[in-house]
């Protein structure tokens, strides 16, 4: 057992103490752990000369309760309250479905919500090479692909409650979603969205700049290598596959990203908030990806610079080439697997830092450091032409060479 | 050993442990530990006891970054032990009394 894991469980068993004399007692025994720790004692040994939480907690309530101090009747109070709750849910629940059955089998009424009549609709634009094309939807899927011809061709859907306006000139293309549908649908309706497709001509030069609030943006065959891209979403995730792209960049909130093998000639930027990023078979000049407690995995990544950060979260990286690697991560731990870099600097505050690095560790020059983990590098090691540092706060450092010698 | 008799020679002991300088739990236990079977668990209570009976005063002072709790004996606390002292004096006598007659029998 760690320290951490026994003082809480002390705590628990001090839950009738009033809080003062609680944190009292755990303050003292969380002294004694440290004192034992620095004498030369593993964390391991010094708990286990401790007596068992339970133990311990009924020695100090019992001394509690003699010197008057007022205890606390666990009589499980907060389980009858949870059971009461759980049972008020329940007849809640039973009387909806009483009162549906009743209006549903005995009146013989319908009461789903009236089914969306949604209408295909086509629309072909011709746009300058160099031209932009906007859309901005709040309910919708979207496919992105290549047109067979020069034309732009977009197949979308309307409802009595939704419409879609287009709007085009010969270097741009506007397809703006208007209307909404009763805040009911999206609890209890069906079809609720359908996919508009966009397909544009390859080759096109110009800027695509797609916002969706709710759905997913799938990205497949498009061919822009020299233009921008600029995808949004608030919901949705992004499916990107088999595309040639310049710039392009991803924001969202609660979606994920996989993007693959595409050919991309310039940057990559991905701000993502909470969901996760799985880059694979992919190279470019900048990759600069962003999450707060999304995962973030690259693999089979060659780039000029690579720059991944998280606060909460795990960052793998496998088979990564790059020149400049920055890889950060707050509480979360990172692993790197056959990455090879000439300049890196991989750090992290409380999570673990672990993995291979490519070459042999005669190739690098070393910085490293540890503040309470343990460090498998050296702190400051030799004169190679790789540059490496390599930090983490309170968590470990192991890190090895795919080439020993 | 009688609970209650156990209990007040401990609670001597500790405070004994105090007399020369301030000291705090992990050393306490270390010191008198060859001569009264004690641990951290049962100390606790001993000196919140103590503490309560104003035979000592608790303070915080940093050690290596962080709190430590040195105890201190009070004069109440020296009491104590002149007391214990004086007393087990007339448990003594009745002891060589006891051991005595025993031995004669």
């Amino acid at each position: 057992m760690s320290k951490k894991e026994y003082l809480r469980k002390l705590k628990r068993e001090l839950k009738s103490l009033p809080k003062g004399e609680a944190s009292r007692a755990v303050d003292y025994y969380s002294e004694l752990i440290d004192d034992r720790i620095e004498a030369g004692a593993t964390e391991e040994a010094a708990i286990s000369v401790m007596a068992e939480p339970k133990a311990a907690a009924m020695d100090i309530i019992a001394d509690a309760r003699e010197r008057g101090v007022a205890i606390k009747k666990n009589d499980g109070r907060g389980g009858w309250a949870a059971l009461a709750a759980i049972l008020i849910i329940l007849s809640v629940c039973a009387l909806a479905f009483a009162a549906w059955a009743l209006i549903t089998q005995v009146f013989d009424r319908d009461i789903t919500l009236a089914k969306i009549e949604w209408q295909e609709k086509n629309a072909v634009c011709t746009i300058d090479r160099a031209g932009e094309i906007t859309i901005d939807m709040a309910r919708s899927d979207l496919y992105l692909g290549c047109s067979e011809d020069d034309q732009v061709h977009i197949t979308y859907y309307e409802c009595d409650q939704i419409k879609v306006d287009i709007a085009h000139t010969e270097n741009s293309i506007s397809i703006v979603q208007k209307g909404k549908l009763r805040w009911l649908y999206d609890l209890f309706g069906s079809d609720t969205r359908r996919q508009t497709k966009v397909l544009i001509p390859a080759g096109f030069e110009g800027h695509i700049d797609s916002s969706l609030t709710t759905g997913e943006t799938r990205v497949d065959g498009l061919i822009c290598p020299v233009g921008k891209v600029d995808l949004h979403a608030t919901t949705g995730d992004f499916i990107v596959y088999d595309s040639a792209m310049h710039d392009v960049s991803f924001t969202m909130t609660t979606g994920a990203l996989i993007l693959g093998r595409c050919t991309v000639s310039g940057d990559v930027t991905v701000k993502g908030t909470t969901g996760d990023v799985d880059i694979q078979d992919l190279g470019g000049s900048q990759l600069i990806v962003k999450t707060t407690t999304g995962d973030i995995e690259l693999k089979s990544v060659v780039f000029t610079y690579v720059d991944a950060r998280l606060t909460t979260g795990r960052i793998t990286l496998t088979d990564v080439t790059a020149k400049t690697l920055l890889l950060h991560s707050t509480t979360g731990s990172i692993g790197v697997d056959n990455v090879s870099a000439w300049e890196s600097t991989i750090t992290a505050t409380t999570g673990s830092i672990s993995g291979t690095l490519s070459g042999s560790i005669t190739d690098y020059t070393i910085e490293s450091h540890v503040s309470t983990g343990h460090n498998s590098l050296p702190e400051t090691f030799g004169n190679g032409p790789r540059k490496l540092f390599v930090k983490a706060t309170t968590g470990d450092i192991s890190v090895s060479f795919t080439e020993n010698n | 050993m009688d609970i209650q008799l156990r209990r007040g020679l401990i609670e001597i002991c500790v405070l004994a442990a105090m007399l020369r300088e301030p000291t705090y739990g992990y050393k306490l236990v270390r010191d008198v530990e060859p001569y009264m079977e004690i641990s951290e668990s049962t100390l606790y209570p001993i000196l919140k006891r103590l503490e309560s009976a104003n035979c000592l005063t608790v303070s915080s002072a940093e050690h290596n970054g962080r709190l430590r709790k040195y105890y201190t004996i009070t004069p109440t606390g020296r009491e104590r032990i002149d007391e214990f002292l004086r007393d087990w004096k007339d448990i003594m006598k009745s002891y060589y009394y006891i051991e005595r007659e025993a031995s004669n029998v």
